[in-house]
């Protein structure tokens, strides 16, 4: 029934563009300046380099697949069994990204505003719109994106702008930070920021061509390197470092930084709007692919059976990080290292050897 | 269009409300009425315990005009006193809270503290790890003002009686706070905590004291003893020669060196301090007459932009270059020379003196107190292409032997009221 659902480059791109940037609310900025001192911009620079490179190879390869989603083309390349391998990795990325998101969020959530609140009752809320947004299915979250996501991006560059008059351009010196090797090689490593670009591939049932899901990929691509390259610099150009390396929530720090005049004041307000805006529909989207790819995968005919169970699952997994720092290793040291593995190398296979098997099947015929 | 079953539609709705009502009414409700908030926290070294903390609490009825009687239970103020000074002997910032927290009602927000004042002597052993602290703290806010006194902040606080504005925190707000006095900088807790852990500028405080002068009288005293034509930034907070219902002054600055404080800088070298860093905005200047030095001639000096800075390394040593642009606009003429024609040779001596003590400010900061409050080396950090590179410079035993070559432009523009001055009589 899901088939029939279409949607255009505009939604998908809003999905896309949210589940990469909502990093930025997160951690992204002092990850760029852990890796590369006052230097983060350029690493953020290069990762987004290196991240268009593998995606034009990828989007290259799916020429050949149209509206096939990613484990279709699997099955198409090496059956039913690459179909289940694909499918329980996706799911799997999907689900380790959903619990740590969650639990990163709620800890965040709780020392920003929530801070006598259990953690497990901050985290109901989460869970409870996860699955309420799961509940009524794609195209509803990704209307919602739609609308919500421009009113982010807003609040997300008011936020940038706020922070102007604390701006100095020598923050950003030594210009090359800790050196040109770790921009290059955290840089490439650092491509894990576009995992989430494998959500893309799922889409192409839903876009309808090929040619939708190029320019949406291309889209989300640009506007999400955008909003981090800026995200970094700002940073770095508004906290200097050493100090940038302290703050746990960077953009949360840089707002309440911001300050103009006596009646322009606190405007975390705004942040915790968009942040949570954020969050809650990052974890939906992951949550709700999480479920689709695993239903897909198993050949089942409808996910929401599944939703209430995976969310109790996925809420009881979140407990496991013993506390917020082992949740931020956990993120740094797993997902921000080796999501490019499966979102390009794994993709990228997966297309080479589907496209082999149609060539040679074709030679055969 | 998408199939939800319309039992789903409902639950999901009233899921909503209930989750809407439980988020703000729970664990995390707060009554703002339940609430204390201190305008000041003060900090000294204790004597039954390491850490002398006070604070200043807003009375909110008082404040509003509703009267008093409602400040928290806290010790000291009567029923027209806007604010309640409470002092304890702590550990530590938060044990302090907690320990306040047992005598007073309500509990304690922070989150409207507007000034972290910090005595002399807490400043000289070492501040940074109160400041960490405060950083930590979600409740205290990055542009709270941070301020050094001479005199320990229980009596500092307990002689803030605002005269001019009803409501203590617009008080603190408006006299910190202001762009048209240059004989302070504006220093906000991030800035102190910023300059505190870099490692190409040193931190510093507003300095502020006790007027301790009542009568007249003294003020004759102070000018024998240090004569009667100082110009006004020669004075440091406290010891200004002013009589004033309202005790507390502010002028100057505290400098920092690795969290200690080691000095102070006085009104005129806390204007050149703002010069350098690009934070002056504009204020008078007083200088003497180039053709009659008995008079002076005063001007409204001000930063036409940001300073422009360069630093080079040679010979192991930074030589740095500094640029200011200045504009001024004459405000009193006392000899009544017509200088409005031929401004040029008040402009060069605004620029010589400008220079000079500017100059005198730089070197008390290398020779005497061997701090980059300026932040020099932020300028200097451009000649290194890696942080590996600049730490290894060692920046912090370098500063002490910079050189320094300071061009001041000044151009009059305006001229007041008068355009033309006429002859006397």
């Amino acid at each position: 029934m899901e088939k029939r659902i279409r949607f255009g480059r505009w939604e998908s791109a809003t999905l896309l563009i949210n589940l990469v940037c909502t990093k930025i609310f997160l951690y992204y900025n002092r990850m760029t300046v852990e890796d590369a001192g006052t230097a983060g911009w350029l690493l953020s620079v290069f990762s987004s380099f290196f991240a268009l490179i593998m995606f034009i190879v990828l989007i290259s390869l799916y020429k050949r697949f149209g509206d096939s989603d990613i484990l279709d083309v699997a099955e198409a390349g090496g059956g039913k069994t690459l179909k289940i391998l694909t499918g329980t990795i996706i799911s799997a990325s999907l689900f380790y990204l959903t619990v740590i998101v969650l639990r990163k969020f709620s800890e965040d959530m709780k020392i920003v505003s929530l801070s006598v609140s259990p953690l497990s009752y901050v985290m109901f809320f989460f869970i409870a719109g996860m699955a309420i947004a799961s509940f009524f299915g794609i195209e509803a979250i990704l209307r919602y994106h739609a609308i919500v996501v421009p009113v982010i991006v807003l609040g997300y560059i008011l936020i940038l702008l706020g922070v102007i008059p604390k701006m100095d351009v020598s923050n950003m010196l030594p210009v090359l930070g800790t050196g040109i090797e770790d921009i290059i090689k955290k840089g490439f490593i650092r491509s894990s920021i576009y995992g989430e670009l494998i959500v893309l591939f799922l889409l192409p049932p839903f876009l309808g061509s090929y040619s939708k899901v190029k320019s949406t990929g291309f889209i989300a691509l640009a506007f999400s390197a955008f909003f981090l390259i800026a995200g970094s610099l700002v940073y770095i150009l508004s906290i200097p470092y050493p100090v940038s390396l302290e703050p746990f929530l960077p953009v949360y720090n840089m707002t309440r930084e911001i300050s103009l005049g006596r009646f322009f004041q606190r405007i975390e307000a705004i942040f915790v709007f968009i942040w949570a805006m954020a969050a809650l529909m990052y974890l939906t989207a992951t949550f709700y692919f999480m479920v689709h790819t695993f239903a897909k995968t198993a050949g089942l005919k409808h996910t929401r059976p599944l939703i209430l169970p995976f969310a109790l699952i996925v809420f009881s997994a979140a407990f496991i990080p013993e506390n917020l720092v082992a949740v931020i290793k956990l993120e740094a040291n797993t997902t921000n290292k080796y999501a490019w593995l499966v979102t390009f190398v794994l993709t990228g296979a997966i297309l080479a050897l589907a496209a082999l098997r149609k060539r040679s099947r074709k030679e055969r015929s | 269009m998408i199939f939800v079953p319309k039992a789903f539609k409902s639950s999901a709705v009233l899921m909503t409300a209930v989750l809407a009502l439980s988020l703000s009414g729970c664990y995390d409700q707060r009554e703002i009425d339940e609430l204390a908030y201190p305008l000041a926290v003060g900090l000294d070294v204790g004597e039954a315990n390491v850490l002398r903390m006070t604070l200043q609490l807003a009375a909110p009825l008082a404040i509003g005009g509703g009267g008093g009687g409602e400040s928290g239970g806290g010790g000291g103020g009567g029923e027209a006193e806007t604010t309640s000074v409470i002092t304890v002997d702590t550990p530590s910032i938060y044990s302090g809270l907690n320990m306040i927290n047992n005598i007073i009602s309500k509990e304690i927000n922070l989150s409207h503290a507007k000034v972290i004042i910090v005595s002399k002597k807490l400043a000289q052993n070492g501040v940074t790890k109160y400041i960490q602290a405060i950083k930590r703290g979600r409740e205290f806010r990055p542009d709270t003002f941070f301020l050094l006194t001479n005199e320990p902040p229980y009596e500092y606080l307990k002689n803030i009686k605002p005269i001019l504005e009803s409501n203590p925190a617009k008080y603190y707000e408006l006299l910190l706070g202001k762009d048209y006095a240059s004989f302070f900088p504006d220093v906000r807790i991030t800035d102190f905590h910023y300059a505190d852990t870099s490692d190409s500028i040193e931190p510093v405080a507003i300095l502020s004291g006790t007027n301790q002068k009542e009568k007249v009288d003294e003020l004759g005293e102070i000018g024998s003893k240090a004569g009667s034509d100082r110009p006004e930034g020669v004075y440091e907070a406290g010891d200004i020669p002013v009589i004033s219902d309202l005790k507390n002054v502010v002028m100057g600055l505290a400098v920092f060196k690795s969290g200690k404080m080691v000095g102070t800088l006085n009104g005129a070298e806390a204007a050149c301090y703002q010069m350098v860093t690009g934070k002056y905005k504009h204020s008078f200047w007083s200088f003497p007459d180039v053709y009659d030095e008995s008079n002076l001639v005063v001007m409204d000096i001000i930063q036409r932009k940001k300073p422009s800075i360069t630093a080079q390394i040679k010979d192991g040593k930074a030589v740095v270059k500094i640029v200011l642009d200045l504009e001024g606009d004459f405000t009193s003429i006392q000899s009544n020379i017509a200088y409005e024609d031929d401004p040029q040779p008040m402009e060069d001596r605004a620029k010589e003196l400008i220079a000079k003590e500017i100059a005198a400010m730089l070197k008390k900061t290398t020779e005497e107190y061997d701090s980059d409050i300026c932040g020099i080396g932020r300028y200097v950090k451009g000649s290194f292409l890696t942080l590996d590179q600049w730490e290894s410079f060692k920046w912090n035993e370098k500063y002490s032997s910079t050189d320094f070559t300071i061009d001041v432009k000044l151009k009059v523009r305006r001229t007041g009221l008068i355009i033309k001055t006429a002859k006397q009589r």
